[in-house]
């Protein structure tokens, strides 16, 4: 299911410039829902860092639970930056975390891009979780959500 | 406006149809027959809950504590969904809390005191659904019933969810694994295997089997 996700991905990303390395929804138990990669990525290496992301962002999300008085934010911000990729984060109340993987030679995505890229996967997963057709829990397979991703995957700048 | 009726006449005519269906051909419902049709209305509530907490949540900032959760029910979930806040929340600091609206809009149209008590119950299965779905999805599974003293004023009562019925799914395969390791022993020493391999073998399968039963409980605890 993912395989086919990626081919689609290959066919129209031909010679189209991409900032973003990849899109993920974990759900609240720490499994996948939806993992998107641009092709040239290896996808075990995505995976794998989506995975490792995980560790930080329960770390931020203790974090935020014990300071009090303060705006808790649902936008995590920068998880890690590695000598390849950046990662951010962003968890919504129901503890469905969304991971972004951007390259870290792009400089010019500034964070309220980043966080702008966030509402729009948050709105359209809630358009995901009211589809009477979608049991929550179960991997993403809305078209709708795909198209949305797809969009901010092969967005410029 | 019309809207505002729209849910509770749909509401009224679920609840009517589940029943009708229930007792097709027989002559009575009885009480195995009610209890599916509470737990059908409860389900179908359950489903709700968690989309609509979804999108009421979508813009609020991180909830604190359970209290704060609550306290979230009470406020701005019961507006958007009932169109009044709750009355009276008390809670006993251990998970138990109780809510009261004095004028619950699904019973309001029912009575204005104790007629009809008998029948209340099956107005309140798909609201309490609607509850445990949402605080499902918040992170707080539930136990959620309501009762209704006099009409239209109910209670809800929210407990924690003892998780000990799924400890007891994990002793069969227990007891099945522990089988297989004697039957390791045996194999082990029959085919002259020194007696270090088959501990370190009989140690691999009860690690195994420890943490197969906790696995099954996260499960079951993400499917309900």
């Amino acid at each position: 299911m993912f395989g086919d996700s990626i081919r689609k991905c290959l066919a129209g990303l031909q010679g189209t410039q991409t900032w973003r390395v990849g899109i993920a929804v974990i759900a609240k138990e720490n499994y996948p829902l939806y993992i998107r990669s641009v092709a040239s990525q290896s996808e075990l290496k995505f995976h794998y860092t989506v995975h490792t992301s995980l560790d930080v962002v329960e770390e931020k999300i203790s974090a935020v639970g014990k300071s009090l008085g303060d705006q808790r934010e649902l936008y995590l911000g920068l998880l890690y930056p590695t000598e390849d990729y950046k990662v951010y984060g962003y968890v919504t109340n129901s503890k469905v975390k969304f991971v972004i993987v951007v390259d870290s030679s792009n400089t010019s995505l500034r964070d309220n891009e980043i966080r702008s890229m966030f509402r729009k996967l948050h709105n359209s997963f809630t358009d995901v979780m009211c589809n009477p057709f979608h049991n929550p829990g179960d991997p993403i397979q809305s078209k709708a959500f795909d198209g949305i991703v797809s969009g901010m995957m092969v967005q410029t700048g | 406006m019309a809207d505002e009726v729209l849910f509770e006449f749909l509401h009224m005519e679920i609840v009517s149809h589940i029943y009708k269906e229930q007792q097709s051909g027989k002559a009575e419902l009885d009480n195995k027959d009610r209890a599916v049709c509470v737990s059908v209305l409860e389900g179908m509530g359950f489903r709700v809950g968690q989309g609509i907490i979804e999108r009421l949540t979508r813009d609020t900032p991180s909830f604190k504590d359970e209290l704060d959760i609550m306290k979230f029910i009470c406020k701005d979930f019961w507006t958007k969904v009932f169109r009044r806040q709750i009355d009276n929340l008390r809670t006993n600091h251990q998970g138990t809390y109780v809510l009261q609206d004095n004028k619950f809009t699904l019973l309001t149209q029912l009575s204005n005191g104790k007629q009809y008590l008998d029948q209340a119950p099956r107005y309140l299965a798909f609201s309490c659904g609607v509850v445990r779905g949402a605080l499902s999805n918040l992170g707080m599974e539930s136990v959620v019933t309501a009762e209704v003293s006099i009409m239209p004023s109910c209670k809800y009562q929210r407990k924690r969810r003892s998780t000990s019925s799924t400890q007891t799914q994990s002793s069969p395969l227990l007891i099945y694994v522990m089988c297989q390791t004697i039957d390791v022993f045996r194999c082990g020493f029959l085919f002259g295997l020194g007696g270090n391999t088959v501990y370190r073998w009989v140690i691999k399968i009860a690690t195994v089997s420890v943490s197969i039963p906790s696995l099954k409980k996260e499960k079951c605890n993400a499917l309900i």
